[in-house]
């Protein structure tokens, strides 16, 4: 779950692996103050989100030039069609950092609304809207792709 | 393929399934998490190290008292002795007189 979530949303390995030991480690510090199941994948999710977005915003520039080049996927998924997956990973790739993350909660980490503005402390309003945003342009690039046009 | 027929949200999921990091990562959490313990571990029993060596430097300084006090009875008595004799040489010079 931890890796998993900085590897779709930052799409690189090494980054996802060192962010995610981060985030045990930043665990290992503070397990006196988890005090249930719940709250401790709930406190793993925060953590890694914050790392991320942190993260990202720090190499702005760098992380853009990485997801622009991001290829298809090395392990194709292991259900769907692998081309919609690697167009999938691509319109991702230009998401905002904030939709981005909701996306990964929403569909990997399958969140609904309410819990990922409970995550990102942002009103679950914006969640919704952001998502159906998203969404949108997403699907609008892979039509784009799909008629042969240019995705931007 | 057609991109309008297709769950979108289905594909969605199945690209964004989870991803397992790479062999050993659970070593190198596990090895770092024992590294970090150690200087907590020194701080744990840091209060028995600074008693330990409170304590050493007490004794130390009864000790050093106590020698030094020792010095000055010794000098004393040393001191003492020495009035004595020169008090006897005295008498015993007049009683030859």
């Amino acid at each position: 779950m931890v890796y998993s979530i900085g590897w779709h949303f930052l799409r690189d390995r090494s980054v996802a692996e060192d962010l995610a030991q981060d985030v045990f480690l930043g665990l290992h510090r503070n397990m006196g103050g988890i005090e249930s199941p719940a709250h401790l994948t709930n406190w793993l999710r925060q953590a890694m989100t914050r790392r991320c977005i942190d993260w990202s915003r720090r190499s702005a520039q760098k992380s853009r030039v990485s997801l622009e080049a991001v290829k298809e996927p090395s392990e194709p998924a292991r259900h769907g069609d692998p081309f919609v997956s690697g167009q999938i990973v691509r319109a991702m790739a230009h998401l905002p950092e904030r939709s981005r993350m909701m996306v990964v909660l929403r569909y990997q980490e399958d969140l609904d609304p309410n819990e990922i503005a409970e995550l990102l402390s942002v009103p679950v309003g914006t969640v919704k809207s952001t998502l159906h945003r998203a969404l949108g342009v997403m699907r609008a690039r892979l039509a784009r792709i799909r008629n042969g046009a240019s995705p931007k | 393929m057609n991109f309008e027929d297709m769950d979108f949200e289905q594909e969605l999921r199945n690209t964004l399934q989870r991803k397992e990091p790479a062999k050993g990562f659970a070593e190198r959490v596990i090895n770092q998490a024992q590294q970090s313990r150690r200087p907590q571990r020194l701080r744990r029993f840091a209060p028995l190290l600074i008693a330990a060596s409170l304590l050493t430097g007490v004794f130390g300084v009864v000790r050093y008292e106590e020698h030094r006090k020792g010095e000055r009875a010794k000098e004393q008595l040393m001191l003492a002795l020495r009035i004595t004799a020169k008090t006897l040489d005295t008498v015993e010079r007049k009683l030859r007189q």
